[in-house]
């Protein structure tokens, strides 16, 4: 029935997924995997087809082509099973506005066969959880977008699913509610849940996600650790380093760019005299940089590993213009 | 003056886009079509002016349904939208707000009624119809036109939703009507009193005055009242002051049922027990009303007052469900929380079709409950039963399906379907079957749940790729 011996540690496993509207492709042969109990990142610019995606694991679109499985059981096949383990937030407010925050998060526990000791329990939880106890019998039509926020997030939690998707869950929020919304989504990954977040800016998730996917036209154009994009580049060998010292000696540009195997040595900072190294680690390496700046005497500040800064890796990795069909 | 012009044109321009006039126009045509067809039927000489009330009535009775629902969207749409504030930060004042937009619809109101010209000259051809009845015939016309255009942004001004605007213009045209049937100062106002006079053989003067004049000055007094009443209804934010009201409203708190979809459509779709109490309050309401007004009634009678009463209540109930069945849930964008819980399709619409049910319990009870104890089963009851279900099976899976293309007025393309359906068969059976009651029916019956079925199927899959989409 359910893989579950090969599947254990991903929550989610994505393989050769296509899937086109009329002449539209929206995804093409997406592969990913998302482990279990981790936040990962699902970024892509405008139409990439990340609700496409997120759609197909919340069984509300079925594949055309490829496979979908959530902890070890497919979409498709499994969909009752899966609805059980996966709670969905949509990029829209999937609220009925006319109902209570209580009544509204009964009728959900209701919906997925909670009885209703049980549901006075998770509500009671899902409400502390999100900091809405004190708003429970307002009407949602009189919440602010932020506090509605929190109500769909309770809503998602209130059958205890394993995953969570949540599209766009930060888009139209203060920054206040966003950052106390990525602080609820820590909490929640050390309770054990895996969370799936899609979002179409990079730096919003960065402090927050284990791992990323970014897709752009329908395709997977990194996978992988956060720090693995940070560092993703072409050419495997070459490595820039960062350089901070307190005075810069006569010539200190002049000698770093001698050493074979450097290619550029470019001030970035007048404060603390801040210096970009790039060179070839095969030809070259960090300690023998360090060494030469040594040799001349500089008092060094730090020394690290240059990470390209997230928009431009995002950059790098999609593709400008507007999708054509 | 400029910010006017743009906005008359710019609310002209989006209206153009709309398939809903489109089809309005079109279900003119074809019921014009299908009078044209019946009048071949009349062997008297004065065909041109039977010709001409008919395209007058279809022209009165699509101006009033599609003005009822198109007229009343005028400020509500802006309101939905939330760009009533930016347009009057663009210069534009209330009243030229409601002017501009209110005359736009009158623009398609009218267009509305010239494109049933070519039948008017028709009519003229056929004899018995002189110039100056069709001249006061489209004046009449137009001057209700923008009477209704004015009366119906009223009530979008002063209403929230389109829906309430529409369902608030339609009650009070409903009492408008009755009061006109029964006064004869209000009567001479109605465009029917003025049709009474147009369309007579012999008919010379160019204007009915009394009910053209009367119109045009109620449209100003609905004017200048919306344009007054504009600021106190129609830009007051949805905000905190409702918090307070709200929660005193929720302190009884309600607990779902196992069956969560019934005890949520039931109770926020369909108004729950209130709308229990409302329709047996307007069923015995409307009953007692005609035992006072008529003294001789006897328990016959008032059985029968209480059937009709309970089906016009069930009609309109079952109507209303078919048009918001699952519709609601997708022009809310509350469909993806529900079709993610563990459930099936079937599920959840068996849910939903309870929920339904539940609604019209009360007026199916006294239905069943008056006409049970009389039911004469004789052969043409049994015959006739199957196929009247069958009718509002057609009638219901056509406004499911059109509901989740359009908004409002689902339910009347879904008449004017059935309508034509049923013209179609009558003209089949008339020409197949020998009055054989049963076989009318078994091929009446049969047709409508086949086409009921498509329509069903139809709205099905346009739920799953609406949920693709």
């Amino acid at each position: 029935m359910t893989d579950t011996a090969t599947t254990q540690t991903y929550a989610l496993e994505i393989t050769g997924l296509s899937h086109s509207f009329k002449s539209h492709q929206a995804l093409n042969n997406v592969n990913f995997n998302v482990p279990a109990k981790s936040i990962h990142g699902f970024v892509g610019p405008n139409g990439a087809g990340k609700t496409t995606t997120l759609k197909a694991i919340a069984t509300l679109l079925k594949p055309q082509k490829g496979t979908v499985k959530v902890f070890g059981s497919n979409v498709v096949s499994h969909y009752k099973e899966v609805r059980t383990k996966i709670g969905f937030m949509p990029d829209h407010f999937s609220m009925y506005r006319q109902m209570s925050v209580f009544e509204y998060l009964d009728f959900f526990a209701a919906a997925y066969g909670l009885n209703l000791a049980e549901r006075d329990q998770v509500i009671g939880d899902v409400l502390s959880l999100t900091d809405m106890e004190g708003r429970k019998d307002d009407l949602i039509k009189g919440l602010s977008r932020g506090m509605q926020q929190r109500v769909s997030l309770a809503r998602v939690l209130v059958h205890d699913p394993d995953l969570l998707l949540l599209d766009e869950p930060a888009s139209g929020l203060d920054p206040r509610a966003r950052i106390e919304l990525m602080e609820i989504l820590q909490e929640l990954r050390n309770m054990g849940k895996t969370i799936f977040i899609s979002s179409h800016i990079l730096s919003e998730l960065a402090d927050l996600c284990d791992s990323v996917t970014i897709l752009d036209r329908g395709q997977v154009k990194y996978t992988g650790d956060m720090k693995g994009l940070l560092t993703h580049n072409s050419d495997e060998s070459e490595v820039t380093y960062q350089l901070s010292i307190t005075e810069t000696p006569e010539g200190f540009v002049d000698t770093l760019q001698s050493i074979e195997g450097v290619s550029t040595v470019e001030k970035i900072e007048n404060i603390n005299e801040k210096f970009k190294i790039a060179f070839n680690s095969e030809l070259c390496s960090r300690n023998k940089i360090l060494a030469k700046a040594l040799e001349l005497d500089v008092d060094v500040v730090e020394f690290k590993e240059d990470l390209k800064h997230l928009n431009e890796a995002f950059m790098n990795l999609t593709e400008a213009g507007v999708r054509e069909k | 003056m400029n910010n006017n012009l743009a906005l008359f044109k710019r609310a002209i321009l989006v209206d153009s886009r709309q398939l809903t006039n489109y089809l309005t126009w079109l279900a003119a045509g074809i019921l014009l079509f299908f009078f044209l067809i019946t009048l071949g039927s009349f062997n008297t000489s004065g065909l041109g002016i039977k010709l001409l009330s008919m395209v007058a009535g279809v022209n009165l009775a699509t101006i009033v349904l599609s003005g009822l629902v198109g007229f009343s969207s005028t400020i509500t749409e802006e309101k939905e939208e939330s760009t009533i504030g930016l347009l009057l930060m663009s210069g534009i004042s209330p009243a030229a707000l409601i002017f501009s937009k209110s005359m736009a619809r009158v623009t398609r109101g009218l267009f509305l009624i010239l494109s049933q010209l070519p039948f008017v000259f028709l009519a003229v051809t056929l004899g018995g119809v002189a110039l100056n009845q069709v001249i006061a015939l489209y004046l009449t016309l137009t001057s209700f036109t923008i009477f209704l255009a004015f009366y119906c942004t009223f009530f979008s001004v002063i209403c929230k939703t389109t829906t309430r605007a529409a369902i608030l213009a339609g009650v009070f045209a409903y009492l408008l009507t009755l009061l006109a049937m029964n006064v004869d100062f209000i009567g001479r106002m109605h465009p029917f009193h003025a049709y009474e006079a147009i369309l007579n053989t012999g008919y010379s003067d160019y204007i009915f005055i009394s009910q053209v004049v009367s119109n045009l000055v109620i449209s100003l007094f609905f004017f200048m009242l919306s344009t007054c009443l504009f600021s106190k209804f129609a830009l007051k934010e949805d905000g905190t002051s409702k918090t307070k009201k709200t929660s005193k409203a929720v302190i009884i708190r309600k607990r779902s049922w196992g069956a969560a979809i019934v005890w949520k459509d039931f109770k926020f779709y369909y108004g729950g027990y209130k709308m229990w109490a409302i329709t047996l309050i307007i069923i015995l309401g409307f009953v007692t009303f005609t035992f006072i007004d008529n003294s001789g009634m006897d328990f016959d009678d008032f059985r029968g007052v209480l059937v009709g009463t309970s089906v016009v209540a069930i009609a309109i109930q079952l109507t209303f469900f078919a048009q918001t069945f699952i519709s609601k849930e997708f022009r809310d964008l509350t469909h993806s929380g529900i079709f993610i819980t563990p459930k099936t399709l079937g599920e959840i619409f068996k849910e939903k079709i309870y929920a339904g049910l539940l609604m019209c319990l009360p007026s199916i009870a006294i239905f069943v409950l008056c006409i049970f104890p009389e039911l004469d089963l004789n052969e043409e009851v049994f015959f006739i039963i199957p196929m009247a279900i069958s009718y509002i099976a057609l009638f219901l899976g056509a406004t499911f399906f059109f509901s989740l293309k359009v908004k409002l007025i689902a339910f009347i393309i879904a008449g004017f379907c059935t309508t034509i359906i049923s013209m179609i068969l009558g003209f089949l059976v008339a020409s197949t079957f020998n009055s054989s009651i049963s076989g009318i029916s078994i091929f009446i019956s049969l047709i409508n749940s086949l086409i009921a079925f498509t329509f069903i199927m139809a709205g099905i899959n346009k739920v799953k790729s609406k949920l693709e989409a």
